[in-house]
């Protein structure tokens, strides 16, 4: 696991927009496929995805191993609420290296 | 249903349950292991909770709850079962029964609320009871609000485990707009998604090929909620085509199901599958993917082949259910199976309308031997045909009708396990009960009359004939002793016999006894028989203290009293420091039997034809004088043979003619044998018995009346009793024959 305490700030951001979902999936699979390819870490910033499934999740995911199995660094630096609820739902927290006590306050 | 019935259903079952248990217990005494008993005392215990809930007698609920809870971990192997455990549990089953007794009392009495005030001494037992039991005693505040959870059918402690959910969605599962999501947002809805672990399920043969398009994810899922599984795989009802879904009952859902299953109702045990969707433990499509399963596995294999794989196996590999519960269900069917088959060849009647049926079938047969009396006496041949066929009829049901009440007497012999147990531990003796012949049938009204004097006898044995362990290694003899209880049939009667390996009686003390009582004289010569007979005489006990058990002032001679008042006999061998034995010889019926008429001057007599050995003529040359001590006694073959003159014992004619041919019907009771000296042999008769009514209560010799053909009646002779009436004045017997 990566130490949480490093600094995001300097960290290459990637930001996604609008719908995470079956829809847009194997096109933003692939735009963050590309940016990683480029970049040894990224803050995702997932602040202004209005809408996540699991197709998306699945996206997320399937990157954070992709990348902590090549040594990268892969963060949800910010998140929607439609994102974190999902997350919680999911018990993927720890996941996606984000602490429980943040999930917990979005879970239902 | 009137409340008041279904309360009377209720104390019904609540004392079958308690028998079983009862048995259970006992068994498992015996063998520890037994986990069929085991399961029984469970399950009565279960069923009592669930039914006295019903009722509110919630002190009954607290109480068994506790007792079942214990069980469980007994049976789960939490807590060793161990003999004082099992001792303890025999209380709980008592405390039980008095606990149930309480509350029908006070609903009888109008009490309508039952949960009212519990008897502060039968709490204060059951607390005590629940200490030793180990088990925390439910607070009396708890019972307001526990009572308001049972109000809506929980008699089951809410499940402290979780339901075990796994999900692996297919690759097409988001193509086919499937959104996990959404499943597992309502799934959160029913209750606490308490775990939730998501996997990214790869191809292992190329993990980096990765469509964002596909679904590569499983869920396994620890969900804690009080629905039933039904409602959960509700949940998931449209991913079933894309959706490997497999849930799990936690451990408490798996227990009621276990119960369920035990107390499912047999109309609705259908197939293994049907069972387990009954219970809830398994849905209905889980159940229709298994046979599918099954069915094209069997298309698989040659038409021949027998090896198909049991649905229970198939829906475990399935992941649909626990081994343990298709287990239970596969018990549950089996056991309703066997009982279906044993059940559908009874039915429960009321003992009323039985006795009714016997009572009519009774005066038919009178009715049938006074159509062959009209018959004969007209001289009509093709009637008398007719009256013929009527006559094996009437036989054949009124054999039949007797046998409706016959039961086996082992329901009866079975209850002294729990006598001879007690008895043990509270003298501190090692006992073993032994019964054989417990499948003799006998009237189920003697049995009921048979169980007072037999338990008096059974407790006689255990107090003063079997010896204490260290008295009984004294003598020699091993430290266990031995009651045997054997029943068979003899010539008509069910001879019981009740044999201890004992101290044996002591004739000389009885002797003694009965002098100082001043039942025999000194001067009086007895044979051994007669000394021992002397213990049924009224005032007679030997044992200086009286114990617990025996000598409460009910004595032997109210044992044979009772005996002999079902027209039976009791006889009693007994060899100091080998053992006694008992030898109580009834009438298999109290109704009708077949009788041999005989005519005495005036009179009509009914001898039981059992005891008929045989009929000779009376040679008037060596008809003998009276013996000294006024008893008659012929020379049969060589044998001497002690004969009683009915005319003379009824005084039914002065003056006898010396010339009128006689005959001697020689008869048997027990071993004995006595010749009864008749004016005429009228031969066999279908003999229906009538009481004498109060009157003639004290009247020995006789054991009741019939009415013949003619309309004439004719007494029936009682012969085990007049042997004794024939001996007047004699010292063993204080009967009496009083004529009118």
């Amino acid at each position: 696991m990566n130490p949480p305490q490093e600094p995001l700030e300097d960290a290459p951001g990637f930001v996604f927009k609008g719908e995470l979902t079956i829809y847009t999936a194997a096109e933003s699979y692939a735009r963050l496929q590309d940016f990683m390819v480029a970049h040894h870490r990224c803050a995702l910033d997932l602040s202004a995805v209005s809408e996540i499934d699991c197709a998306g999740l699945q996206c997320l995911l399937r990157s954070v191993q992709l990348a902590e199995r090549e040594g990268k660094r892969l963060m949800l630096a910010a998140r929607s609420q439609v994102v974190d609820e999902a997350i919680a739902l999911l018990h993927l927290g720890s996941a996606f290296g984000i602490d429980a006590s943040h999930s917990e306050q979005d879970a239902s | 249903m009137n409340l008041d019935n279904a309360r009377q259903a209720f104390i019904e079952e609540v004392a079958e349950l308690l028998q079983s248990m009862e048995d259970a217990l006992l068994a498992l005494e015996d063998n520890l292991q037994d986990a069929e008993s085991l399961n029984e005392v469970f399950r009565a215990m279960h069923t009592i909770k669930g039914t006295a809930g019903v009722f509110g007698y919630n002190a009954v609920v607290e109480f068994t709850h506790t007792v079942e809870t214990l069980m469980d971990q007994v049976r789960s192997g939490q807590r060793p079962l161990t003999n004082p455990l099992i001792a303890t549990l025999v209380e709980c089953r008592d405390h039980t029964e008095r606990l149930v007794e309480f509350f029908s009392e006070a609903s009888l009495e109008g009490d309508a609320a039952g949960g009212g005030a519990l008897d502060e001494g039968l709490r204060e037992a059951g607390d005590a009871l629940l200490r030793r039991l180990g088990q925390p005693i439910a607070p009396t505040e708890s019972v307001e609000s526990r009572s308001t959870d049972r109000a809506s059918g929980k008699f089951l402690p809410v499940s402290s485990d979780t339901w075990m959910i796994t999900l692996e969605f297919g690759s097409d599962a988001f193509r086919n707009g499937m959104d996990p999501l959404s499943f597992l947002r309502y799934l959160g809805s029913l209750g606490d998604l308490v775990h939730v672990s998501t996997l990214l399920r790869m191809d292992p043969e190329r993990p980096e090929a990765f469509d964002p398009e596909s679904c590569y994810l499983c869920f396994g899922i620890a969900f804690r909620s009080d629905t039933d599984k039904a409602t959960i795989a509700g949940v998931f009802e449209f991913a079933e085509q894309d959706c490997e879904i497999r849930i799990l009952e936690p451990e408490s859902e798996q227990a009621k199901y276990l119960d369920l299953l035990g107390a499912v109702h047999e109309d609705q045990v259908g197939t293994i599958g049907e069972l387990l969707v009954h219970v809830g433990a398994l849905t209905r499509r889980e159940l229709e993917r298994a046979l599918m399963t099954q069915e094209a596995e069997a298309g698989l294999q040659s038409p021949g082949s027998e090896i198909r794989r049991r649905l229970g196996e198939i829906l475990v590999a399935q992941g649909s259910i626990k081994p343990s519960v298709v287990e239970q269900a596969a018990k549950t069917q089996e056991a309703v199976r066997v009982r279906r088959q044993e059940e559908s060849h009874f039915i429960r009647v009321d003992a009323r309308r039985l006795g009714h049926l016997i009572d009519l079938v009774g005066e038919l047969v009178t009715s049938s031997a006074a159509i062959r009396v009209i018959v004969n006496r007209a001289g009509i041949d093709d009637a008398s045909e007719v009256v013929d066929g009527v006559d094996y009829l009437v036989s054949e049901i009124r054999d039949n009708a007797l046998q409706l009440r016959m039961v086996p007497i082992e329901d009866c012999l079975s209850r002294f396990r729990r006598v001879v147990r007690d008895a043990c531990q509270e003298l501190g003796k090692q006992i073993d009960l032994v019964i054989t012949g417990g499948e003799t049938e006998l009237d189920k009204t003697v049995i009921e009359r048979m169980i007072d004097p037999l338990t008096h006898l059974i407790r006689n044995a255990i107090d003063h004939g079997i010896e204490t362990p260290d008295v009984r290694q004294a003598a020699g003899k091993s430290p266990g002793g031995t009651l045997n209880i054997n029943a068979f049939h003899d010539s008509g009667h069910i001879v019981i016999e009740i044999a201890d390996d004992g101290a044996g009686l002591d004739s000389a003390r009885i002797r003694a006894k009965a002098e100082a009582r001043g039942l025999v004289k000194p001067e009086d010569s007895l044979s051994e028989e007669e000394v021992l007979r002397l213990i049924f005489a009224p005032g007679l006990s030997t044992k200086e203290q009286a114990t617990n058990l025996s000598g409460r002032g009910v004595g032997m001679d109210v044992v044979r009293r009772n005996i002999e008042e079902l027209r039976g006999s009791v006889e009693l061998e007994s060899e100091l420091g080998v053992g006694t034995k008992i030898t109580i010889i009834l009438p298999l019926t109290l109704a009708i039997i077949e009788g041999f008429l005989v005519a005495s001057g005036e009179d009509k007599f009914i001898i039981p034809l059992s005891q008929v050995v045989e009929c000779v003529e009376m040679n008037i040359e060596s008809t003998p004088g009276r013996h000294g001590n006024g008893q008659h006694y012929i020379n049969l073959r060589g044998e001497v043979l002690p004969f009683i003159r009915l005319t003379e014992l009824f005084e039914s004619r002065e003056n006898r003619s010396i010339e009128q041919r006689e005959s001697l019907v020689v008869v048997r009771f027990g071993r004995h044998r006595m010749g009864l000296v008749v004016d005429g042999l009228l031969g066999e008769l279908q003999t229906v018995i009538k009481p004498l009514g109060k009157l003639f209560e004290r009247l020995h010799g006789v054991a009741g009346a019939t009415i013949l053909g003619t309309g004439e009646i004719a007494l029936i002779l009682d012969v085990t009793e007049l042997a004794a009436v024939d001996q007047v004045g004699h010292p063993s017997t204080n009967a009496m024959l009083t004529t009118h």
